[in-house]
């Protein structure tokens, strides 16, 4: 099968896999291209200087960008949002400001019917002059400008903590006025009209009746098409699968007999042995991760103290909820590193001198990055870090960490990335590069790839193009590229296991790139209806937006199958198969796709939807269902999975193993049903029906059904984390106490033959 | 109010009964769940009852060479997918295509569980909703939903329970060694050759 020196072996699968592959992505990035140049030069302009009627100046474009730095730098899009993007305690301050502004600017005019219509014109008027970049505010504009940034004085100075905030948050008077002054200009796109347009820069987000702010004709016209272009979609696909599905090749096929090894017969490689030390490091920050979820649980629960305890002085709800998020990111990207560090030598089949010592190399830099800058954003938020410091603050809700902090981690996934090449480089060099180990190495180059493109995204850019490229990597990222990379994982351990065809593997991932990329690359754009980008956006986000949701259906009922049928195939072994509960818990990630990725995130998705609950529990149902419920498991699955090799077959804990995984699976169902949903629903419904501004106020958030409701969550999230992190704990440190079976070096070469993880007892005699 | 009753008695009964459908679906799911594993065993192939045998996609017949506790086995002649063109696509075997019939393969059986399972989580939470709501409004005509709400739940949770008993994890313990098992039928080693 493998030709001589010099030839590479032939690719598996048709190539108009790969020419459909490729030719979705670039049609996918080159959309994404020119919506980036749209964001820059169609976005909502900053001015440079604004002014009121009378020619006072009131706040220049240098404020609004150091405001926005501010109210990073503090945490607040870990509070409360802007746009409708950040935290789901605190208000939107950009419907907080509009809404305080719109009932001052009606008080001063006496009320009234006249008065409301005069002040919904004064709002929705576009008095910005591009050429001079000069915006002049009307007196009632002004005189809001200069009472809110007294009121914003007060409400950041308060010395209790019963917001959840720090006591005295923001007490610079500079400070304050420049965050005053980004508010202000988020409220001002808001309502103000784009020329030549009747709605805001935002779409007309938020709703406002006080400024005449309702969903435009686009939003809910893209609401139909995306609705439309769903229904099509997954008709279309069943369709074809329906009709050639069976060219597929998972379908009906006999698999070749095979016996698994047991995990004593598997002697390890030294990187593979180190991956103990990260699955150890994974548990731990999994378990750090959850019990910052439960502190910000109670938050919403009891707002102002912690039984008995005055939590906010020293963790502050936005602290919280800042960690929470980056460990959650932390711990399943370690967890994806080091299963590639395990997978990577049994792909090549050696491995060479020195990976182990890299290995040790790239979990300190994980350390190293995830302790530091974690230890900066708490510095940051407990103000002893100037905003938009380089080496301290950044604070884009997920992409928390200070702009170091980000490089480093970027650079310890090239090393990681460096690490595959080290070991894959023999194979590559005799493998076609339309195979299964180059798609392998590639979607493991794009990691730290497309992570880096969130380097463009900094604290003092205008907010539409932050926002632009932190979806690259909250939603790109995640979506697309974390997806394809554990697609090829988890489709590389069944033919690792002998259980699934090389050919099969790959055309799953073929199939994988094409339907998330048709979607997910332009459905990034569903993130940013509102915030301040042209109407295309909106447009193409919920049209392409609405086509991942096929993915998600279809790889559920089909592909993920694949996954179900190879294992199931270890019935014609004599021996048993080992992965029972990493197997069980990809079972999970098919069902949480399903549900959690795609039913919670469309209920969310369409533009009309999202128009009234952007900011609200829905979200928070979708992010929980589907990072956990998808990412999650599946770090856990890639976790068991490994270390069932490197803990004996008579130590491995069959029973905690499976304790965890029907209690983070109870967990998680109770946690969004009993709470997120329904909190989510009724929260939906009070935005619709009394207000944007009330369905986001504390008022709202504390009253007496959402409180019960947050404390019916308690049962769901303490058999979470005791039941469910705690037995994966255990399960990591008996990883780390036996690290498996040393193999032996060859002493000429270096190399370290790697594991076989079953042997082929029927010969296969065709391809 | 929505009628007699509060909106908030309405609003919090309604929900938990929602949740019942969605464990009803939860429990179908599972159902599918083990059908669609026997159709990717099988795709393509037709059981005919009446010879107890498979007809192939190339129609040729399968017929029965063995059987144990919990499986029957099926191949077709060697010889003739030896000849078939589309061999390749259907089995790597040089002894003919096989078919395993398992009553409950794995992990098919124990993702049945996993749904079921969680839809009786959702069963317990409908009832627990329908409890505090009835503990936090005790009036009449609001009661009289708590009442109808819980025997709905009652009565899902008695059937779902049933199917949960009924779907067993089914993971295979380890097979007897080759040598060990001359009482069984070894469908494994042994090749049924047709000359």
């Amino acid at each position: 099968m493998v030709p001589g020196a010099g030839t590479r072996r032939e690719v598996l699968v048709s190539r108009h896999w790969i020419q459909a592959a490729a030719l979705v992505a670039v049609f996918g990035f080159f959309v994404m291209g020119v919506l980036a140049f749209r964001t820059y030069t169609a976005g909502a302009p900053v001015p440079r200087l604004v002014v009121s009627e009378s020619g006072q100046e009131l706040y220049t474009g240098r404020d609004v960008a150091d405001g926005q730095k501010v109210f990073l730098a503090n945490g607040l899009m870990q509070y409360g949002s802007v746009l409708g993007h950040g935290g789901y305690l605190g208000p939107d301050y950009t419907a907080d400001y509009l809404r305080r502004a719109a009932t001052a600017a009606l008080r001063a005019r006496g009320g009234g019917d006249r008065a409301g219509e005069q002040v919904r014109q004064e709002f929705r008027a576009n008095r910005y002059d591009p050429r001079s970049g000069v915006l002049t505010y009307t007196r009632a504009q002004a005189d809001a400008f200069t009472a809110l940034v007294g009121h914003y004085r007060d409400y950041f100075a308060d010395p209790r903590t019963d917001k959840g905030l720090r006591p005295h948050a923001i007490t610079d008077p500079r400070q304050v006025r420049q965050l005053t002054a980004f508010l202000s200009w988020t409220a001002w796109i808001a309502s103000a009209e784009r020329p030549g347009a009747v709605y805001s820069y935002t779409n007309n987000w938020p709703a406002e009746p006080l400024v005449g702010n309702a969903p435009t004709a686009d939003t809910v016209l893209w609401s139909v098409v995306s609705l439309v272009a769903l229904l099509v979609g997954i008709g279309a696909l069943f369709g074809a699968v329906g009709r050639w599905g069976g060219h597929l090749g998972w379908r009906g096929r006999q698999a070749e007999a095979i016996d698994f090894r047991s995990p004593d017969q598997v002697a390890l490689t030294p990187a593979q042995r180190v991956t103990a030390f990260f699955f150890l490091v994974v548990a731990l920050l999994f378990l750090a991760q959850v019990l910052l979820g439960g502190a910000t649980e109670h938050y919403r629960a009891d707002l102002t103290s912690f039984f008995g305890l005055n939590l906010a002085e020293l963790l502050p709800f936005n602290l919280a909820r800042t960690w929470h998020l980056q460990l959650s990111l932390f711990w399943v990207v370690a967890a994806f590193l080091a299963a590639g560090v395990f997978l990577a030598p049994l792909m090549a089949g050696t491995e060479p001198r020195g990976q182990g010592r890299l290995a040790w190399t790239l979990l300190a830099a994980l350390a190293v990055v995830a302790f530091g800058s974690l230890v900066a954003e708490g510095l940051s938020i407990h103000g002893f870090v100037r905003p938009g410091n380089f080496w301290g603050s950044q604070q884009f809700e997920w992409l928390d960490l200070p702009r170091v902090w980000q490089i480093l981690l970027a650079a310890g996934m090239a090393l990681w990335a460096v690490m595959m090449w080290r070991v894959l480089r023999p194979t590559l060099a005799r493998d076609s590069r339309g195979n299964l180990p180059w798609m392998f190495f590639l979607s493991g180059l794009a990691i730290p790839g497309v992570y880096a493109v969130g380097l463009l995204a900094r604290p003092g850019d205008t907010f539409a193009v932050t926002d632009f490229w932190r979806f690259w990597v909250v939603h790109l990222w995640v979506e697309d590229f974390l997806e394809l990379f554990t697609t090829a994982m988890v489709a590389y351990m069944f033919v690792q296991l002998g259980v699934v065809r090389e050919r099969v593997a790959l055309v799953v991932i073929y199939l994988d790139i094409i339907l998330y990329s048709a979607g997910g690359v332009i459905g990034t754009m569903h993130h940013l209806y509102f915030s301040g980008t042209p109407v295309e956006h909106l447009a193409l986000g919920a049209f392409f937006s609405a086509m991942e949701v096929v993915p998600l259906t279809f790889l559920t009922v089909e592909a993920w199958s694949f996954v179900q049928l190879g294992a199931r195939q270890h019935m014609e072994s004599r021996t048993p198969f080992p992965h029972r509960w990493a197997v069980m818990f990809l079972v999970a990630v098919g069902f949480w796709n399903f549900l959690g990725a795609g039913v919670f995130g469309f209920l969310i998705n369409l533009p009309i939807v999202s128009y009234y609950e952007i900011g609200t529990g829905l979200t928070a149902n979708h992010a929980h269902a589907s990072m956990m419920g998808v990412y999650g498991m599946l770090a856990v699955a890639l976790g068991l999975f490994a270390l069932r090799y490197l803990i004996p077959a008579d130590r491995w804990p069959e029973k905690w193993a499976r304790v965890s995984f029907w209690s983070l699976n109870i967990g998680l169902a109770w946690m969004c049903f009993a709470t997120l949903l329904p909190l989510g629903l009724l929260q939906l419904y009070e935005s619709v029906a009394s207000g944007y501004f009330e369905a986001r106020s504390l008022g709202y958030l504390t009253g007496r059904t959402n409180t019960l409701l947050e404390w019916l969550r308690l049962p769901g999230d303490a058999l979470f984390i005791v039941g469910g992190v705690l037995p994966f704990c255990w399960i990591a440190w008996l990883g780390v106490r036996h690290r498996g079976r040393r193999a032996a070096a060859d002493p000429a070469t270096g190399l370290t033959p790697a594991p076989r993880l079953s042997d082929i007892r029927e010969p296969v005699d065709t391809a | 109010m929505t009628g007699p009753f509060t909106t908030e008695a309405v609003l919090a009964y309604g929900y938990a009964a929602g949740l019942l459908v969605a464990a009803a679906g939860l429990d179908r799911l599972a159902r599918h769940v083990a059908r669609r594993s026997e159709r990717h065993r099988t795709g393509g192939f037709t059981y005919r009852p009446e010879h107890d045998a498979w007809v192939c996609p190339a129609d040729q017949l399968l017929w029965p060479v063995g059987q144990d506790r919990h499986h029957r086995l099926y191949r077709a002649r060697p010889s003739v997918c030896n000849a078939c063109p589309r061999k390749p696509d259907c089995t790597p075997s040089r002894h003919g295509r096989e078919i395993v019939r398992a009553l409950r393969p794995w992990p098919h059986s124990e993702a049945g569980r996993f749904h079921r399972g969680l839809a009786l989580v959702l069963v317990v939470l409908a009832a627990t909703l329908t409890l505090i709501e009835a503990v936090r409004h005790p009036a009449w005509p609001d009661l009289a939903l708590a009442a109808a709400a819980l025997a709905a739940t009652a009565v899902t949770g008695w059937w779902l329970t049933g199917h949960l008993r009924a779907t067993p994890a089914g993971f295979p313990g380890p097979f007897p060694e080759p040598e060990e098992k001359s009482a069984n039928r070894d469908r494994y080693t042994t090749v049924w050759r047709s000359e």
